[in-house]
């Protein structure tokens, strides 16, 4: 018996392996071999770089150096910053107070609701942008057309007004991503257990309460996911921003992302330059942020969830 | 069993021979252009070459985007998998692939052997030559004029002869806007790079320099700025009246009367976007502006337009310069260019051509007969590696945050500098 035991413990490891192979295999064709290579290649010298640039700083981290240094990158670092950090907040409130309204519908009338907001997020990206394009267009642009000149304010130029740019991007993402949150939530909700919500009503408990001590904890993890998806989504974001700004930052730089950025430096289609060392080094330091931020998420979200079990 | 042998074999053997490569008869070439409308040209130029010429050519036209074509270019310089023959590349990007060895082959002395140095207008060979090797040949003119509203020049009392003059244009304007609320001028950050031409300078000197003439480009965009504080003249939605939105919306709705655009944005942009409009617009000379000796500067200059260049790596590059000859050289092959709506040719000989200086439909007035007045006058282009990406710079950036008044001329053209030097080829000299 014992034998048989320690056969099957042995055998383990191998079926494990065999069973993740097809993911393995995925994961190194897809990812790990891209990343290795823009690794090596920001190591490498551009081609681009010129001859009288400083011989001193020819070295392997010159595409590193030129990166920090280059104020395009930083400012693009901060609107992703400000755009994932609104887009995350935003969507997981929106999402949660949607979620618990939905909680209290009826059966039909959730479904019709949790389908009619799910619907951005099963849109392609592109086909959202261009929705959004001619949403936010000028004069005749739905915003300004049923919203801004009726209520009798002065139309905005919503695209090019370097004020509205960035919360325009960052509208465009909570409204695709709101519904799958909200989806998200209200599965979580359902998975509550009855009883806790039947004690909260013998014992008279507010609904602030119930959300407080029932709710909230019961989809914490939940919104803990969906904190960590729409953050990674938004360091990546670029269709939409492509699609709405047509490629650039928008006027004086106020909607530059990341990735746009990364794709100016380059490609030759993107503006003008084809630097892909430069561009990889950059991307490298984002990826490497990005996997930290995660990292320290989780941590101490596990830390937090030990001490409160 | 050797039956079923038998019977099968001699289709066995037929389809190997089909898929044989050797049996295709000539060469191939793989043609990359940066134009869907261009597809259908290209395509039917290899059967014109083929039946003119009695070689056997395969021309495979792949078309991409824009900017995916050079953005696939650079790819394939990256990967060195899968490069055509051929490419047909937008000048504006020609300077990206300047740093290092040039990807294309040096065509000097084809052009020379085949005379079409000659041929070709001057100032539209320069933008595919650099330190004096040509390594494209262009297929359109390029020349900028102003496509104007006819019906509403009309309706508002305004005589395009008037307008000769950029201060011209601004008082008409302001007179325009005054009574009747009309905006004149739709605007786009590529025209500052034709701007600065036509006021005598460029982004580049000869040495690399950028900017070279600080004064004069601050000039432009203050004098634009004006006008565009003054709602004179305007910048599309998103900055650019190359979008389909600009023909649709801007154009059809009357918000402005005058848009500036090279032969092929008439020939090509018009007729594909707003082809209700067809016999509404009409062209003129660009206004200008005067001299220091009071005599008027050019009434145009050039922006952008499509060369063809043949890959170093092609081998097939014989073929290939001969399919570029004969889509430059014979007449009908210039002759569709134009009636297709492509572009007016950069060939001189085919200037003569009847179907070149004919009435064109969509502006029912003759392109040909403007273009070839306007060509003398063309100013040269600086070929620079930093072009592309001072072009982008203020199409995408600048051009608008100076025109919105975010910024003043000389703070834009400040940051402008400081831009250039993140940018690769290292920092411009100052």
């Amino acid at each position: 018996m014992l034998e048989n035991q320690a056969g099957t413990s042995r055998e383990k490891p191998l079926s494990l392996v065999l069973l993740l192979c097809p993911f393995l295999i995925f994961w190194a064709f897809f990812w790990f071999i891209p990343l290795t290579g823009s690794l090596v290649q920001s190591l490498e010298r551009s081609p681009q770089l010129s001859e009288d640039l400083d011989s001193s700083k020819a070295s392997k981290s010159v595409n590193y150096e030129i990166a920090i240094g280059d104020s395009k990158f930083i400012k693009s670092i901060e609107n992703t910053s400000l755009f994932v950090g609104f887009t995350v907040v935003i969507s997981l409130f929106l999402g949660f107070f949607l979620a618990s309204v939905l909680f209290t519908f009826s059966k039909i009338l959730r479904g019709v609701f949790l389908f009619i907001l799910l619907i951005p997020s099963l849109a392609l990206p592109g086909t959202l942008a261009t929705l959004f394009y001619l949403f936010f267009h000028g004069k005749s642009g739905v915003l300004n057309q049923f919203l801004m000149v009726p209520l009798g304010f002065e139309p905005v130029n919503w695209m090019m007004d370097p004020t509205w740019i960035l919360p325009c991007l960052i509208f465009q993402a909570v409204w695709r991503w709101t519904g799958l949150v909200t989806l998200l939530l209200y599965c979580g909700m359902r998975a509550i257990p009855s009883w806790q919500f039947e004690v909260a009503l013998i014992e008279g408990a507010s609904s602030w309460s119930k959300i407080r001590t029932i709710v909230y904890p019961g989809v914490k993890h939940l919104l803990f996911f969906a904190g960590i998806f729409l953050f990674v989504d938004g360091v990546a974001a670029f269709t939409g921003a492509y699609n709405l700004l047509g490629g650039s930052g928008g006027v004086l730089d106020a909607g530059l992302l990341f990735v746009t950025y990364a794709y100016q430096v380059a490609f030759p289609g993107g503006a003008g330059r084809y630097d892909l060392s430069l561009a990889s080094a950059m991307c490298v330091i984002v990826a490497t942020f990005t996997v930290l931020v995660c990292w320290f998420g989780i941590y101490f979200y596990k830390q937090q969830h030990s001490q409160t079990c | 069993m050797i039956g079923m042998i038998r019977f099968f074999l001699p289709f066995f053997l037929a389809v190997l021979l089909l898929l044989n490569p050797l049996t295709k008869v000539g060469a191939e070439l793989k043609l990359w252009i940066s134009s869907f409308q261009d597809q259908s040209y290209y395509e039917q130029m290899g059967e014109l070459y083929r039946k003119k010429t009695g070689k056997e050519l395969e021309i495979q036209v792949e078309a991409y985007g824009f900017r995916e074509m050079p953005d696939k270019l650079g790819a394939v310089m990256r990967t060195g998998e899968g490069a055509p023959d051929l490419v047909q590349l937008d000048e504006t990007f020609f300077g990206v692939f300047l740093n290092g060895p040039s990807p294309f082959l040096d065509l000097t002395n084809k052009l020379r052997k085949s005379k079409l140095n000659k041929a070709l207008h001057p100032r539209r060979l320069e933008v595919f030559t650099f330190n004096g090797k040509t390594y494209g040949v262009p297929q359109s003119l390029s020349a900028l004029v102003l496509y104007y509203r006819k019906d509403m020049f009309e309706q508002f009392d305004i005589k395009p002869e008037d307008i000769t003059t950029w201060e011209d244009f601004a008082r008409v304007g302001q007179g325009l806007m005054d009574n009747q609320g009309q905006r004149f001028l739709a605007l786009d950050g590529t025209l500052f790079d034709s701007l600065l031409r036509q006021k005598g300078t460029d982004l580049f000197d000869q040495n690399g320099t950028f900017l070279p003439d600080e004064n004069t480009a601050i000039s432009i965009l203050a004098e634009f700025a004006d006008m565009a504080q003054k709602q004179i003249a305007v910048m599309p939605d998103r900055g650019s009246i190359f979008d389909p939105v600009f023909f649709s919306g801007d154009l059809e709705m009357g918000e402005v009367l005058c848009v500036i655009g090279a032969d092929w944005y008439g020939l090509d942009l018009f007729q594909q976007f707003a082809p209700g409009m067809e016999g509404m617009w009409g062209m003129l000379p660009l206004p200008t502006w005067k001299k220091a000796d009071g005599s008027l500067g050019p009434r145009t200059a050039t922006f952008a337009g499509q060369g063809l260049m043949i890959m170093n790596s092609s081998e097939k590059q014989e073929e290939a310069w001969d399919f570029i000859e004969f889509v430059m050289t014979d007449p009908d092959a210039n002759a569709e260019r134009f009636l297709q709506g492509n572009s007016f040719p950069a060939y001189l000989p085919a200037w003569k051509d009847p179907r070149l200086l004919g009435i064109q439909p969509y502006f029912q007035e003759s392109m040909g007969k403007l273009l070839i007045e306007l060509a003398e006058e063309i100013p040269p282009v600086v070929v620079n590696p930093g072009r592309p990406q001072a072009i982008f710079l203020m199409k995408e950036n600048f051009f608008s945050s100076a025109m919105y008044g975010s910024l003043s001329p000389e703070d834009t053209v400040k940051q402008m500098r400081e831009a250039m030097k993140a940018g690769f080829g290292g920092p411009p000299k100052e």
